[in-house]
């Protein structure tokens, strides 16, 4: 029983947003109609505070790995991806609290679902079981279906939400199948048992077909949910018919679990111990699987670059971007190694903060407007000023220029690849950003330019919650290109431990 | 040295207490459409900002001077910036016998013409912003020349660029100014490439990111041969960006387009002259690599000689000064490239001050026009702006070389350094070529700008009959300039009577390179003296007259007084050779432009607008083709991992 | 490694095939939905023969039973989803909706 009480006291944060999330929707059922956007919103927002709370305590842990019920980790690089779940939970709330996209009547039970969604991103961050990184990859898959769809009657919200299950089912599917296959051939589900096994038989060098087999499957499921090329093709669609505070979860939160559990997934079974010598075919296959992600992503960058080129709706061209993105972090997975990869924590989290800041300015922008095309942002630097600035700030991190954090986190991921011998890489995705400028500077002039009718939305300002949410994310978008160093520390440090 | 800081630092204040003042006015604006900045409060700001800067630069000048010993300062925020693989990138600045000369130019001219834009900007709409970008400049400009390293150079390099684009660009309305701006930033997105490479390179090879690590490796010689040559070029690649050298000089006469004292401070006096600084901060690599130097050098020589021939024909007042000013810069690279460091430097401070009091004389003549600038519609305003005209007299004998002022010993000393120097790609006798380029050169630069202080001021009013006077915010910096673009000349005059400058110097570029003797170097001065009075004579009597006579002249052109007439004679041989050349270099740098530069550029931008719309037709819509994409590329993924070794 | 000779693994590996094949080919929503059941089957199939006669048999059973409990879930939701997308199209073809595009 005590053994019991102990481990349970490791998931306390699971449990509290498992526990807020009933909240709300009970909450749901008693508040009066019409103010459940603000109500469950705010107990939402409750539940997340405590959560971090929790999470807070787990931050310096001893023993720095704490293993829970046999299928989960406690460690920093988990906490990490949690903490980035719970904040881009919190400006997802309040987005959408904010936001007049999802306003309408039945938004209660919204809040629970995405709460159902960071959960599911909590396990495939801390989970080293591969079931239970399946029944948490399809407990966020599935909540973030419902949302993608949320806007009822919305003909583009549908047609969104349908191409997203479909493909999510099927990669889903895809990766599940090449689960069952390690499980075939190493008899185990758990990740710290596959590993040493599938050393063995690299050791006795056969059965590289079937491990070849199993690890392909399981890296286009991977694929899929971080949307690299040629699985991207739903990710466009999705973020822009679904509801903008649901496209900032998916672009953000989504996509950093995914990238969580495929780092996890890498780490644990298919880089070689260095320091100890693994079999010689290992090394071999590592190296192969790391060109195998680099050729991966070459080609998403480049094709996310060039289709956001031509975009002139706002969150398409986001969203294309963010596929670009995903590409030169997954250049840190490529490397295959403990730098590289915590290049790409450092990497995601610098993500984060110019992402949510960039979709949180589209979102003020359509809320205000309606609108979500880049020619019709005219004249915003001159309305609004502060949000255009903090903009402003979004982009130049985005397209990777000092002093922001976008800077030194490409700086990072360069330096990886070229150590680890991916010169071609780093000199694709350097053209790449060159290329980047142009739609991002696009958006930046337009912002700036005078609009031909001056009066179409001059009565339209920023509501002072809405700049400060924005504020605060212009400022971590730039601190961390200065004062980085606690964090690349940190992202160090839970690299180091990751098993 | 808490102080060193501080010298960026307050201009960088300055630059945010005019973007809020700024922001302050966009807010008033939202309820009355014309609310005016408050420009007396704005101008006295970034001008003080300025100001203290220069004072803090010259107090840090007179510590420097009064050290002992290796005569720098130095300040680390930190030592480990950026972490990397390699070598740690730090941060810090380094105040030595070059960055403080430089400190003090950029600072001093700059607070000048930060006090002449006030009179200059009055009643325009943007002026906060102007300020702000300016004043930003300035900070981002001490940044530059103080780093010790080559990323916090970079950092200098981009926020001159940026504020040098968002300047130019200053009146966006109008489409020309905004393109001039983009022409900017894509041409020196070319040199920061070169930039870049260089400094990885560096890094890669000598293991330091800092200048003094860079140099000593190179001068301890581990490094290669091919290796600093490499280094040289790609190095040179990015100063030929900043400082606007074939075949990237063509953005710097397109960025007239900006405001004037924009064009004096940042396209004269002190952001083009960055590619200078870098080579002479660097030198050891053009010291030890022949092909990098004698590139440097040829390419200075056939900027300066191009760039001189197209200023002789140039109808805009800015125009002619543009081209004047890269053909002076070709001077610099000229010096610099033939070891004569001290030669170019010296050059570099003079012509800081009279090019930038050229253009802000130049300015007051279009301020006083009402925003005229073509030559050929002045004339005749000696009587209506006297203290332009005393004022940029000056400044053009300066810049002719006459005898006496700074120009004419700045000048001669880069002349005679590329006779003493060393030789060219190891050949000697290229050295006299180059000399001779190099002379051409002056006489043309003393023939142009006569013709520009001619047309401007002497003669019959030909357009504007009432110019409106200069008020006193204008005048004040432009005599305080006359007065230095005289009094610099001390910095060094021949026979060893004073290399002040040089001696400065030596700490950082070492000692100069090869001696002429005495009789060579008098030999030499008075040829300079004959050069620039020469094309001053020329420009006399060609334009002396007023452009209505020699008009009149040249339509009625009996052969007998042709004949006769040995300034016909030079109009006419000026007609059938300079302008049917300078056409015909035009032309052939407008084929370049046209098909290599724009081909490039162009070629790219159709590769990438095609890439894009096949990108995006890959989306297409349909969930079946995104089906048919994910199991092909799930097929190609297990494929490669099972048949690739 | 005797498992990836047997004749149900060879089963559940054209099962898979034949799930994929249906997704990449058919143009019938609902078709498309029981493409994806008779992949996750696959995967069923295949915990359930690779631990056939271990001592894991039980552990895999209740693997695949949680697979089981998954689709369902999925299914149900994507059937919802495909509903409302042919409630506003009146069209069950997978390429019906298509506003989203470029």
């Amino acid at each position: 029983m005590n053994l019991l009480r102990e481990e349970l006291s490791w998931i306390t944060p699971e449990l509290c947003l498992t526990l807020f999330a009933c909240v709300a929707l009970l909450v749901d059922l008693f508040v009066q109609k019409g103010r459940e956007s603000v109500m469950v919103g705010f107990f939402s927002l409750m539940g997340l505070l405590a959560t971090a709370f929790f999470l807070y305590r787990q931050y310096g842990v001893t023993p720095p790995a704490q293993p829970v019920f046999g299928c989960m980790v406690v460690d920093p690089f988990s906490t990490l991806f949690k903490l980035f779940a719970v904040g881009a939970l919190a400006f997802v709330v309040l987005f959408t609290m904010l936001s007049r996209q999802t306003r309408p009547d039945g938004y209660g039970e919204f809040y629970f679902i995405l709460l159902c969604a960071g959960l599911g991103a909590f396990f495939l961050a801390s989970t080293y079981n591969l079931l239970l990184m399946y029944l948490g990859l399809e407990l966020l898959s599935i909540a973030s279906y419902i949302l993608a769809g949320y806007a009822k009657g919305n003909r583009r919200s549908g047609e969104a939400a349908m191409k997203y299950v479909i493909f999510g089912a099927v990669a889903s599917g895809v990766m599940l199948y090449g689960f069952t296959l390690l499980y075939g051939m190493t008899g185990s589900i758990d990740l710290t048992v596959i590993g040493p096994k599938l050393r063995d038989q690299f050791a006795l060098d056969h059965g590289t077909i079937p491990i070849s087999v199993a690890t392909g499957l399981c890296l286009a499921g991977f694929a899929y949910k971080i949307s690299a090329a040629p699985f991207h093709f739903w990710t466009p669609d999705v973020y822009e018919g679904a509801p903008t505070p649901v496209t900032t979860f998916l672009a953000v939160a989504s996509k950093g679990a995914g990238f969580a559990a495929l780092l996890r997934f890498l780490q644990a079974g298919f880089i070689p111990d260095r320091t100890l010598g693994g079999p010689e075919a290992m090394m071999g296959y590592s190296d192969k699987l790391g060109t195998l992600v680099a050729v991966l992503a070459a080609l998403t960058m480049t094709l996310g670059n060039l289709a956001a080129l031509g975009q002139t709706n706002l969150k398409r061209m986001l969203a294309y971007s963010s596929i670009a993105h995903a590409g030169y972090v997954l250049m840190g997975v490529a490397t295959m190694n403990r730098e590289g990869f915590s290049s790409v924590l450092f990497y995601l989290v610098v993500y984060y903060f110019m992402n949510l800041g960039a979709f949180g300015v589209v979102m003020y922008y359509a809320n205000t407007t309606g609108d979500e095309q880049i020619d019709d942002l005219k004249g915003l630097g001159w309305r609004s000023p502060l949000v255009a600035i903090t903009m402003v700030a979004f982009l130049v991190a985005l397209v990777g220029l000092p002093p922001t954090a976008g800077f030194i986190g490409k700086w990072f991921l360069f330096t990886a690849a070229v150590k680890k011998g991916f010169l071609w890489l780093a000199v694709v995705a350097g053209i790449n950003s060159a290329i980047s400028l142009f739609y991002y500077f696009r958006v930046a002039r337009a912002m700036w330019l005078r609009p031909e009718e001056e009066a179409k939305y001059a009565t339209v300002h920023a509501s002072p919650a809405f700049a400060a949410l924005l504020l605060v994310l212009a400022v971590g978008t730039v601190w961390f290109g200065v004062g980085f160093d606690s964090l690349l520390r940190y992202c160090d440090y839970s690299q180091n431990l990751l098993r | 040295m808490p102080f060193l800081p501080l010298i960026p630092l307050l201009p960088l204040a300055g630059a945010l207490a005019c973007g809020l003042l700024h922001l302050q006015v966009l807010r008033a604006r939202r309820h009355h459409a014309d609310a005016r900045p408050a420009e007396g409060l704005i101008g006295t700001i970034a001008t003080l900002a300025v100001a203290a800067a220069f004072a803090l630069s010259l107090e840090r000048f007179f510590a420097l001077a009064g050290s002992s010993g290796e005569r720098v300062l130095t300040w680390r925020a930190t030592d480990v910036w950026i972490p990397t693989g390699g070598p740690a990138i730090p941060f810090g600045f380094r105040f030595d016998a070059l960055s403080s000369v430089m400190c003090l130019v950029i600072t001093g001219v700059g607070a000048l013409i930060h006090l002449y834009s006030i009179g200059y900007m009055k009643g325009d709409r943007g002026f906060a912003r102007f300020f702000t970008y300016l004043n930003l400049f300035v900070a981002a400009m001490l940044v530059l020349v103080l780093a010790d390293s080559m990323p916090v150079l970079f950092i200098g390099w981009e926020g001159v660029g940026l504020c040098s684009y968002l300047l130019i660009g200053f009146w966006y309305e109008e489409m020309k100014n905004a393109e001039a701006g983009q022409k900017a930033f894509v041409v020196n997105r070319v040199g920061d490439f070169g930039f870049l490479l260089a400094m990885f390179a560096a890094a890669y090879w000598t293991g330091s990111f800092e200048f003094t690590g860079v140099n000593s490796a190179v001068e301890g010689g581990k490094l290669a041969t091919w290796q600093t040559t490499v280094l040289g070029l790609l190095l040179f690649v990015g100063a030929c960006g900043k400082s606007a050298q074939i075949p990237l000089y063509v953005w710097l006469p397109d960025a007239m387009a900006g405001p004037t004292p924009v064009s004096a401070l940042i396209h004269a006096a002190t952001m083009v002259t960055a590619g200078v600084y870098l080579v002479i901060r660097t030198h050891p690599i053009f010291d030890v690599s022949p092909i990098a130097s004698g590139v440097v050098a040829c390419t200075g020589a056939a900027t300066a000689i191009f760039a001189g021939s197209m200023g002789l024909v140039a109808r805009d007042i800015k125009k002619v000064l543009a081209y004047s000013t890269v053909s002076q810069l070709g001077f610099l690279f000229l010096g610099a490239g033939v070891g004569a460091y001290g030669a170019s430097f010296y050059h570099l401070v003079t012509h800081a001050f009279f090019k930038a009091l050229l253009f802000l004389g130049a300015g007051s003549v279009i301020l006083a026009l009402h925003h005229e600038q073509d030559l050929f519609k002045m004339g005749g305003l000696r009587r209506a702006l006297p203290g332009s005209y005393r004022t940029m007299w000056i400044g053009a004998a300066a810049l002719a070389g006459l005898p006496l002022f700074s120009g004419f010993f700045s000048k001669d000393e880069i002349l005679a350094g590329v006779l003493g120097g060393r030789p060219v790609f190891g050949i000697p006798g290229l050295n006299w070529v180059l000399y001779a380029v190099a002379a051409a050169t002056a006489l043309m630069t003393s023939f142009y700008t006569f013709r520009l202080i001619y047309l401007a001021f002497e003669g019959e009013p030909r357009g504007h009959e009432h110019p409106h006077p200069n008020p006193t915010v204008i005048t004040l910096p432009l005599v305080v300039l006359a007065v230095a673009s005289v009094a610099a000349a001390v910095l060094g005059l021949p026979f060893g009577i004073s290399h002040a400058l040089q001696h400065w110097l030596e700490p950082v570029i070492g000692e100069p390179q090869g001696h002429l003797s005495h009789s060579a170097e008098i030999l030499l001065l008075v040829g300079s003296g004959v050069i620039a009075l020469l094309g001053f004579a020329i420009a006399r009597a060609t334009y002396g007259g007023g452009l209505a006579k020699a008009e009149a002249r040249a339509a009625a052109r009996p052969a007998l007084y042709n004949a006769l007439s040995a300034r016909w004679w030079i109009d006419e041989l000026y007609d059938a050779t300079v302008v049917r050349a300078v056409r015909l270099t035009s032309f052939i740098a407008g084929l370049i432009d046209a098909f290599v530069i724009d081909g490039l550029v162009n070629g790219a931008a159709s590769l990438a607008k095609r890439g894009a719309a096949s990108a995006r037709r890959m989306a297409d819509g349909s969930t079946q083709t995104y089906a048919l994409w994910f199991g092909a590329g799930m097929v190609v993924v297990v494929a490669s991992l099972v048949l690739l070794r | 490694m005797s498992f990836f000779g047997a004749p149900v693994f060879f089963l559940a590996a054209a099962l898979f095939a034949l799930g994929i094949y249906g997704f990449m080919t058919r143009r019938n929503l609902i078709v498309v939905l029981m493409s994806i059941e008779l992949m996750l089957n696959a995967a069923n199939l295949t915990f359930l023969a690779a631990a056939r006669g271990t001592a894991q048999a039980n552990e895999a059973s209740s693997y695949a039973v949680f697979v089981i409990l998954v689709a369902a879930a999925e299914v149900a939701v994507g059937l919802a989803l495909v509903l409302a997308v042919f409630r506003l199209k009146r069209d069950s073809d997978i390429d019906a909706a298509r506003d989203l595009r470029g």
